[in-house]
């Protein structure tokens, strides 16, 4: 399958401010990743990550600083690049609500991006009705003004609006956060029923692995702004192959009584990106850290065929795992 | 055994163009020293203005139709505003959602964490008891932490602070609205840590209010699930995950997207919507709603006691 998305050693960084200083700071770091038609990439990690730096590289909304970010298998070299990659790719973003103009209709918004992109639009009246019945609100919403929905109804509108030019790519910014969990479970049903009917790719940014495991078919391991692992979702969450992975997942909570932690898997919280930890940057947090991950960075490489993952001792670890899980 | 906050009754209501939004519906709970309580329901089930009404600090425009909030056995909804405010803070005390707003940008957490202290007892707001309190809730390099502002913290150190701050005058009663909901699943992981942790330490009762049924599960000793502003079921948290008996319980546990197996394609949801609260039906509130509704449930439904604390309010609960 040819990959809708292309990202090839993608590197940000930003001006570390000061006066006269040319200094930058790091942000993204050389990814590299790819997603196919049809298919669903989950980018995972702690606030200041690079999640959110690296959804906004791709809709050219923040300066690349090296590498290169590839559309349809053409890269995205100027502006009329970045006008079809717009165009062909939306955004659904975090605060759904607040995305939303609140002095227009809920009609005036599902139509908005057709008169932004000059696309024809006949009968708006009818276009916005289509629209929101394929996310399952009904057609007398188009009349109500964004303060009068509920949150389940405003994330709906939103994805309503990243549909309204039949994209090829939706990224979305973390698509259920703060929504109760019935209305998270109905959200979930529309993106991958959209997906079946529409072979939409999706690039979802999150830190909620319960949605990963239900949307997702590969996942994306972020820390620091370097991906740490990559692999098929099920396979990564069975056996995790990096420390960080497995304890991202570990700190979930459990909705079960009777599967209560004993002990933390992870303490403490990201390092700046002012002061990155020399070797492994993971290993002031690592409870398996060793002399070398103290010295030598590890580089991102392959475990299994569909696998990659930069830590030293990623295939002993992941044995241990293993035996872990059958213990469990 | 004697309960630190007992709330018997209680009905809120908001005044609305055209009405009164009943946002609290005779609810009735108790929590116990040592005792995390949780309240768990969807937004707009009435559970953040019942934790704001267990503190007396309800929003402008809320009324209390009836019932009491007994701390130690003293009504704090008749408190005079001044016996009140010697109150908060010393025996009852309250961490919000958003760490961020919950203090001034332009003073010291140092100055801030005394002034909350000092309004109390000024002997206890000297900085080596400040900062030993900030490195009891994990804050590495505490003396450092209090010259600083709060926007030099990240959010997961601020609701420490948070933490640390209300727990300073050793309240009896902790109340918690959402206090994860901002944070990362790492540091949501150490926060309920932290809390479950300081009930035994500081002897006190803690009440949580959440939407999230994995802290609920991972923290709570009892629970609380509510639905349109009434207590629809009650019991140890045990029981009420793994046997729900309310129909509305069940399948909110049915729908968490980490109960359900990934290999299903499909999640459960719930049809229908809440109910609107300032036109409650007669009946059960959730008949619309129900899969397993019997003719009876136009009716209002009993509060069924069960034994070891547990109640349901529900036809089909009955004997």
């Amino acid at each position: 399958m040819t990959p809708v998305l292309e990202l090839q050693g993608l590197s940000v960084d930003l001006p570390l401010g000061g006066f006269l200083s040319r200094a930058r700071l790091p942000i993204l770091q050389d990814v590299t990743l790819s997603v196919s038609q049809g298919e669903s990439l989950a980018l995972v990690g702690e606030s200041g990550s690079g999640k959110t730096t690296l959804a906004r590289a791709v809709m050219g909304l923040q300066p690349i600083s090296a590498g290169e970010v590839r559309f349809d298998g053409r890269p995205v070299a100027d502006k009329a690049d970045l006008a079809r990659l717009t165009r062909d790719a939306a955004m659904m973003f975090q605060d759904a609500a607040a995305s939303l103009s609140p002095r227009l209709t809920v009609g005036y918004l599902v139509t908005e991006p057709f008169r932004i992109h000059d696309q024809p639009l006949p009968s708006p009246d009818r276009t916005a009705r289509d629209l929101l019945a394929a996310v399952g609100l009904p057609a007398a919403i188009a009349r109500r003004y964004p303060h009068e929905l509920s949150g389940g109804q405003a994330r709906r509108v939103g994805v309503a609006r990243a549909l309204a030019l039949r994209p090829r790519l939706v990224i979305a910014d973390e698509p259920t956060a703060g929504l109760d969990v019935s209305v998270q479970a109905e959200v979930l049903n529309l993106l991958a029923d959209l997906r079946r009917d529409m072979g939409l790719a999706y690039l979802i940014i999150t830190h909620n692995l319960a949605l990963v495991r239900h949307v997702a078919d590969r996942i994306a391991v972020l820390y620091l702004g370097r991906v740490v692992e990559e692999g098929p979702t099920a396979e990564v969450f069975a056996a995790p192959a990096h420390p960080y992975t497995a304890s991202l997942i570990a700190a979930e909570p459990k909705p079960d009584p009777r599967k209560r932690r004993a002990d933390l898997a992870i303490r403490g919280e990201v390092p700046s990106v002012l002061r990155r930890p020399t070797g492994c940057e993971f290993h002031t947090r690592c409870a398996f850290a060793r002399d070398i991950c103290r010295r030598v960075a590890p580089v991102l490489r392959p475990v299994t065929r569909q696998r990659r993952t930069s830590c030293h001792f990623a295939e002993q670890f992941q044995q241990q795992g293993e035996h872990h899980a059958m213990e469990n | 055994m004697n309960a630190a906050l007992v709330v018997e009754n209680l009905s809120v209501v908001y005044r609305v163009a055209g009405g009164s939004l009943q946002a609290v519906r005779d609810v009735s709970l108790s929590v116990q020293r040592k005792e995390v309580l949780g309240i768990v329901g969807e937004s707009g089930c009435g559970k953040s203005t019942l934790a704001a009404a267990m503190i007396n600090l309800l929003p402008a425009g809320a009324q209390i139709r009836q019932g009491s909030v007994r701390l130690n056995g003293t009504d704090l909804l008749q408190l005079p505003p001044a016996a009140l405010r010697s109150l908060r803070g010393r025996s009852i005390a309250m961490v919000f959602q958003d760490p961020m707003t919950a203090f001034n940008p332009v003073l010291t957490i140092g100055r801030q964490l005394a002034d909350f202290s000092g309004a109390h007892d000024p002997a206890r707001a000297t900085p080596d008891l400040l900062a030993a309190m900030l490195a009891r809730v994990g804050i590495p390099d505490a003396a450092r932490c209090l010259q600083r502002y709060p926007h030099e913290l990240s959010g997961g150190m601020r609701q420490r602070v948070a933490i640390a701050a209300a727990l300073l005058l050793q309240p009896d009663v902790l109340i918690a609205d959402e206090p994860t909901t901002a944070l990362d699943v790492t540091m949501e992981a150490q926060i309920i840590h932290l809390l479950r942790d300081l009930r035994t330490s500081f002897d006190c009762a803690v009440v949580i209010v959440t939407h999230h049924l994995g802290v609920i599960a991972e923290l709570c000793d009892r629970v609380a699930v509510m639905y349109a502003g009434e207590v629809v079921e009650q019991g140890a948290v045990d029981d009420i995950f793994h046997a729900p008996l309310h129909p509305y319980t069940r399948a909110l546990l049915a729908c968490d997207p980490a109960v359900v197996d990934a290999a299903s394609g499909r999640l459960p949801t719930i049809a229908g919507s809440v109910p609107d609260l300032t036109d409650l039906p007669q009946g059960c509130p959730f008949l619309p709603r129900c899969t397993v509704a019997l003719p009876a449930c136009h009716q209002p439904p009993p509060r069924v006691h069960l034994p070891e604390g547990r109640s349901v309010l529900c036809h089909r609960a009955g004997p």
